[in-house]
């Protein structure tokens, strides 16, 4: 996620309860915080209502916040923490095939399907390590970028990694899928 | 050996769960300032209710203050 640089003075007045300090932080962050949580949720409208939740949460927290640290990164930090709350409360749905007759339309099916079950397994990792899997192996992003959105040291990101890779694994071979 | 499994894992899903990119289509500001001002709103009814007690609770302890309180209003 980029990073968006904000004056101390902006964060100054934002501390303080200037709503009109906050509404300058909100537009120039809330694209990056959006982005970022699609990123996670892959669904526009849960994404949305997220950045909301994530800006009352920075809101609500203003009093806190050192002005002299970098927001974004403040605000990422508690987008993951959203977004975690969120893949906690979000049960994994498949959508249904639908039946189908010619053989390109099967192959297709199968294809759909695969991805189906491949979606299913990983949203039923945990969401410590949902959250980190996705934003490793699927977003690619370094893993010094992922430790810090989360809180924690690139150790700990390679261990939930680790776990992910491992689970996925073996729950992709219940299913018939050996990669 | 396992390296190898790892990445042949890793490109399976990269393959099905592909990365979702986008921009916000609206602002969200206007969504926000509402529920700033939703909780504004029940912040003061509920501080409503407090001063509404104790003034209640000042008459009931004290009822002749209220001539005083009628000539001050």
């Amino acid at each position: 996620m980029e990073l968006q640089t904000q004056s101390p003075d902006q964060c100054e007045r934002f501390t303080q309860g200037e709503i009109d300090a906050f509404e300058e932080l909100f537009r120039q962050h809330q694209n990056e915080v959006y982005r970022w949580l699609l990123r996670v949720v892959r669904n526009r409208a849960a994404a949305e209502d997220l950045t909301i939740e994530v800006f009352w949460r920075i809101y609500r927290a203003r009093a806190r916040f050192d002005p002299t640290r970098s927001f974004g990164a403040w605000a990422r930090r508690i987008a993951s923490n959203a977004a975690m709350d969120y893949l906690k409360r979000t049960p994994a749905e498949v959508p249904l095939l639908e039946d189908c007759g010619s053989s390109l339309e099967m192959e297709t099916a199968a294809r759909r399907e695969m991805h189906d079950v491949i979606e299913q397994v990983f949203r039923q990792l945990p969401a410590k390590l949902q959250l980190t899997a996705r934003l490793a192996l699927i977003e690619e992003l370094p893993y010094r970028e992922i430790a810090e959105a989360l809180g924690i040291s690139e150790g700990a990101v390679k261990l939930r990694v680790f776990r992910a890779t491992r689970i996925l694994r073996k729950k992709l071979k219940q299913a018939g899928i050996e990669p | 050996m396992r390296d190898e499994k790892d990445q042949r894992l890793y490109a399976l899903l990269k393959q099905h769960l592909s990365p979702v990119r986008g921009d916000l289509d609206d602002d969200l500001w206007p969504r926000m300032l509402e529920r700033i001002n939703e909780h504004s709103i029940q912040r003061v009814s509920w501080l409503d209710w407090a001063l509404l007690g104790l003034v209640m609770l000042l008459l009931a302890v004290a009822p002749n203050v209220i001539p005083i309180l009628l000539y001050q209003l």
